[in-house]
Order: C-alpha cells, then sequence, then structure tokens
C-alpha cells in the first residue's frame, strides 16, 4: 500500500481504515474461532488463524502486531508447560512490544491467580466475550501503534521517562518526518535526528510504526 | 501437637492437618474414642480417637508423652463439639449452592429450549429427511417467509444473550475477587448493544423507545456492565406497559453519568420500595400476575452496579400521577437510574 503518495509529502495521520489495512493480527487457536471472521468482516483484512506455533521464529508470529492466544490447546508442538500460558511467557520474552491477549473458556476469575503467563498478557478475554470487546482491544493496540497522534505521544512518554524531559509533538513530528525522507530507520540515525545518546527504545517505537507503510 | 483428620463415610479424606500418609492410613482403622498403641511407623506410642457423626467422621491423634487419657478424651470432646458446628455450616453452604447451581440450571434449559424451539418453528425437526439437502431446504423455508427468519434471528439473539449473562453472573459471584477489567467505553454504545436483543420484545409491545444522544464514555468493566444492562431490559420487557414509550436519558454530574430510563411500568407499592434490592424478592404485582421469577434479579444487578463503582436507584411514581389500569394491571410511572463513573 503507498501511505505517503508523494515522496516530498508530511507525515500525514492515518485514519482508522488505513489502520485496518496495515495491522497485522494473528490468533492461535487449535479450534475454529468465528470472532476470526467477525473481525475480517470489520475490516481487519490482515487477520489469520494458526492452529499452532510450529516455531516461536514463523513468520506468521513475526510478522503480527496483536497476537490472540487460546489457553487451552495451544503450545503443545513446543511443548511448553502448561499449554498457551507457556507460549504467552515465550512469545512476550522474544517479543516484548507485540500486543499478547490471551483468551479461554475458562473462569476468568479463576485462572488469574495461578500462572505467571497471565500476568505477562497484555490483556485476558473470555472466549464468550461480544465482538465488540474484541474489536475495542484491536482498535486500542493497532491505534497505539499506527497512529501518528499516539506515536508521537509514546515518544514524548518514552524521553521523559528515558532522558527526563519534555520534547514538543510539532518537534517530534518534524524529527520523524525527516526520518521518513532518509528512509533509515536504525537506531542509530534515530538517536542522531533525536539527538539521543541512545535511541533503542525510540526505535522500538519508531521501526514499528513505519514497517507499515514501506 | 495434636493432629487431626476428618473423613468422609467413604473414608476419603477431606481435611487433615497430617502430613504422613502412612499414618492417615493406619488412623482411619481406629474405632475408639481413646486408645494408646504402638505405632507401627514411627516406633513411638501414639494416643488416638474418633468422633463419628451420620457423615463425617473425626480423627485426632498424638505423639506427645504428657498427654493423658483424660486430657485427650477433652480434646476429643472439644473437636466434636466443633464438628457439630462445621457441619451445621456444611449444610448451609450446600444448600445455597445447590439453590445457585439450580437457579443456573434452570434457566440455562429454559433459554436453550427457546433457542431450538425458535430454529423448530422455523424449521421443523422432521424438515431434515434423509437425502436433502438441508441448505437448500432452509433456504426455502426463508425464502418463503423472510420476517418469520428475522424475527426467529432476533429471538435466539435474546436467548444466546440471556444464556451469556447467566454464565458471566455466575463466573464473577462464585468468586470473591471477580475479574474486572476497566477501561473507557462509549455507554451510548454500550447501551445500543444489549438493547438490540430485546429490541423485539419491546415493539411487540409496541413500545416506542427513545433514547437521548450523548458522546460521552464511562469506566466500566463491559462484562458486568452488559450483563446490567441485558437484565433491566428483560425485566422492561417483561414489566412495561404495552403502548408506551420507554426514555433513556443521559446525565452528566460531576464524575458520574446516570442512564435514566423512564417508563411506564407494573406498579410497585411504596412499602416493597425498600425490598427491591433484596435477594429473591419479586414485587406484589408481580408475583400476583405471575410474572415474577427466577430471574438474575435487582440483589445481582445492585451488586455489580458497585463492582462497577457505580450505583442502582429504583424511583416509583415519579410524576405522583393516579395510577393507570390496563387489563386490570395497575401501572405508575417509574425510573430506574444506574449511575456509573466516568
Amino acid at each position: 500500500m503507498i501511505f505517503w503518495k508523494k515522496r516530498k509529502s508530511v507525515l500525514k495521520e492515518r485514519n482508522l481504515n488505513e489502520i485496518k489495512s496495515v495491522c497485522k493480527i494473528l490468533f492461535i487457536d487449535d479450534k475454529v474461532f468465528p470472532v476470526v471472521d467477525i473481525l475480517k468482516n470489520a475490516g481487519w483484512q490482515n487477520t489469520q488463524r494458526i492452529k499452532d506455533a510450529e516455531s516461536i521464529d514463523q513468520t506468521e508470529i513475526r510478522e503480527a502486531h496483536i497476537l490472540f492466544v487460546d489457553i487451552q490447546g495451544v503450545g503443545k508442538k513446543l511443548k511448553f508447560k502448561d499449554e498457551g500460558l507457556g507460549l504467552i511467557i515465550a512469545l512476550k520474552e522474544k517479543y516484548p512490544n507485540k500486543k499478547v491477549v490471551v483468551y479461554s473458556a475458562e473462569d476468568q476469575g479463576k485462572i488469574q491467580a495461578f500462572h505467571a503467563g497471565i500476568d505477562k498478557a497484555d490483556k485476558r478475554l473470555s472466549k464468550n466475550a461480544d465482538p465488540y470487546q474484541f474489536q475495542t482491544v484491536v482498535e486500542n493496540y493497532a491505534k497505539e501503534a499506527f497512529s501518528l497522534k499516539e506515536c508521537i505521544e509514546r515518544i514524548k512518554q518514552q524521553i521523559l521517562i528515558e532522558f527526563g524531559y519534555t520534547l514538543e509533538s510539532e518537534k517530534i513530528q518534524k524529527y520523524l518526518n525527516t526520518i521518513y525522507l532518509k528512509k533509515d530507520f536504525s537506531a542509530k540515525n534515530i538517536a542522531n535526528v533525536f539527538n539521543l545518546q541512545n535511541g533503542a527504545s525510540l526505535a522500538n517505537i519508531i521501526q514499528l510504526f513505519f514497517t507499515a507503510s514501506l | 501437637m495434636m493432629k487431626y483428620l476428618i473423613t468422609n463415610k467413604l473414608g476419603q479424606i477431606i481435611v487433615s492437618n497430617s502430613d504422613v500418609q502412612e499414618i492417615e492410613t493406619e488412623i482411619i482403622h481406629c474405632n475408639s474414642d481413646c486408645e494408646r498403641i504402638l505405632c507401627k511407623y514411627t516406633n513411638e506410642f501414639r494416643r488416638q480417637g474418633v468422633h463419628k457423626t451420620e457423615s463425617y467422621n473425626y480423627y485426632l491423634y498424638s505423639y506427645d508423652k504428657k498427654l493423658t487419657n483424660r486430657i485427650f478424651k477433652f480434646y476429643l470432646d472439644a473437636f466434636s463439639i466443633l464438628a457439630i458446628h462445621l457441619e451445621k455450616d456444611l449444610i448451609v453452604q450446600k444448600s445455597k449452592e445447590s439453590q445457585k447451581t439450580r437457579r443456573l440450571k434452570h434457566n440455562l434449559i429454559t433459554h436453550s429450549s427457546n433457542i431450538l424451539l425458535e430454529l423448530y418453528k422455523l424449521f421443523p425437526q422432521d424438515y431434515f429427511r434423509n437425502g436433502n439437502n438441508h441448505l437448500d431446504n432452509i433456504k426455502n423455508i426463508i425464502e418463503k417467509d423472510i420476517s418469520k427468519a428475522a424475527y426467529t434471528y432476533l429471538k435466539i439473539l435474546k436467548n444466546s444473550n440471556l444464556m451469556k449473562a447467566e454464565f458471566d453472573v455466575y463466573e464473577m459471584l462464585e468468586n470473591e475477587n471477580p475479574y474486572m477489567d476497566f477501561s473507557k467505553h462509549p455507554i451510548h454504545k454500550v447501551l445500543l448493544l444489549t438493547l438490540n436483543p430485546f429490541w423485539l420484545d419491546l415493539v411487540e409491545r409496541n413500545i416506542v423507545i427513545d433514547i437521548d444522544q450523548y458522546h460521552g464514555t464511562v469506566t466500566i468493566d463491559y462484562k458486568s456492565v452488559s450483563v446490567i444492562l441485558s437484565h433491566i431490559f428483560d425485566n422492561m420487557s417483561k414489566y412495561i406497559m404495552p403502548h408506551s414509550t420507554l426514555h433513556i436519558l443521559f446525565k452528566e454530574e460531576d464524575e458520574k453519568v446516570q442512564i435514566q430510563m423512564e417508563m411506564t411500568s407494573l406498579k410497585v407499592e411504596p412499602t416493597e420500595l425498600k425490598n427491591i434490592f433484596t435477594e429473591n424478592y419479586s414485587g406484589h404485582w408481580a408475583k400476583k400476575l405471575d410474572l415474577g421469577g427466577d430471574g438474575i434479579g435487582m440483589y445481582v444487578i445492585q451488586k455489580l452496579t458497585r463492582l462497577n463503582n457505580g450505583n442502582v436507584y429504583f424511583e416509583i411514581n415519579v410524576d405522583n400521577k393516579d395510577t393507570i389500569f390496563l387489563n386490570s394491571k395497575p401501572y405508575e410511572n417509574n425510573r430506574i437510574i444506574i449511575e456509573l463513573k466516568k
């Protein structure tokens, strides 16, 4: 998809439809789960399901931005302890920036106490949650990653936490534009443009924001 | 140190503070209220005794050398007194649980049979004969009467949602600290999503539904709030006066948003207002007209709204008008208010 029509044009905010077409959603569930089709019908065209994870590096997982993992019946191929919950821990360790949502038919109150995998997940949903709930979760996480406004907001937060000062939104947008025009998304270049000693954590946010438009 | 062991009549251990399994298997053969035997396992003398009731056996034992038979019997007596209370408590718990599961079972059976019956009403069960193409059969039936199919869809939607609400309530009230997932939700949308399944019931009673515009959000746990609203709409469709109007208004006040639902509905006597939020309470007129049921109940609604840091109020005869009688049923203008946090 061509997001910026002209090379020289400035960064624009993505609208929800544009975000829907860049965001990749993956369900890991051994059984057919109708929410996959419901999300597709709602415009999240890059939604798919795999029955189990063959490897933590497999393409579908590597490329996905939001992962939904069923607690029961998955994580078997990689022989994780406690199936889906073990898989979640491995996913969050390997990809701390991906959003991982755990869902199950288990009593939500009862699973909360007994496993670290639950705490590692970004969100927990019941299998009988309304489609509205799944859609809200997807929309919020997708916006967090791919909306220019929220990307700038996250960069601002990160700079404040890591370096202790506030950078104005206009400046951040200007820097992002420079990075985009140069097409160099390395941590080194990002540190350069933002005038920081270390650009690693900003690179996480910025690379994710741009991957979708390359 | 005293060790105890409680078994049921099948010899299965219910609770015990004894950590050695071999000793446990020896103890459960004890039939005396106090005996001193040489323990095969530790090679020490052990005092042991049992108190048996109709449902459980209570065993006590100790290796304490200073213990006399008299003192041991005192301990066992004390243990027996406690046992009576424990068992009473257990019986209360059991009947509470069975009441809860009975209600759940009853409601689930009602909803699931409604779903199947609505389906069979549209597609008769014997319509599916061997060798026929079922998809074509169903298509034919739907094409013959599209509105009937649409009607069936809405009935199924309603009953499935009520079933879901039952599961959700059961899960949430089962737990002392139910899992609550608070986030901001557009309350107007949430309200419409939960109202949709009940739309047909209201329209069948010729109710005009008038919903105020509102764009604000509230901080809620979506699941429990949709249970609250579903239950209210379910009751509303039972108690609202046919050919009347349902007004839903949104009022902001400081950090709160109120959903005010005004309707002409079955009269609630002023004397019963205080009981409305009591568990298992059905209104006087609801009972008289055989409308009160085994539903989730206002008691649960109040509990769930409070878990959402909100509140629920019921106001009767809000405009002080005379009671309206329709088909000899009394109606008044009543108001339900759900208050939620912004």
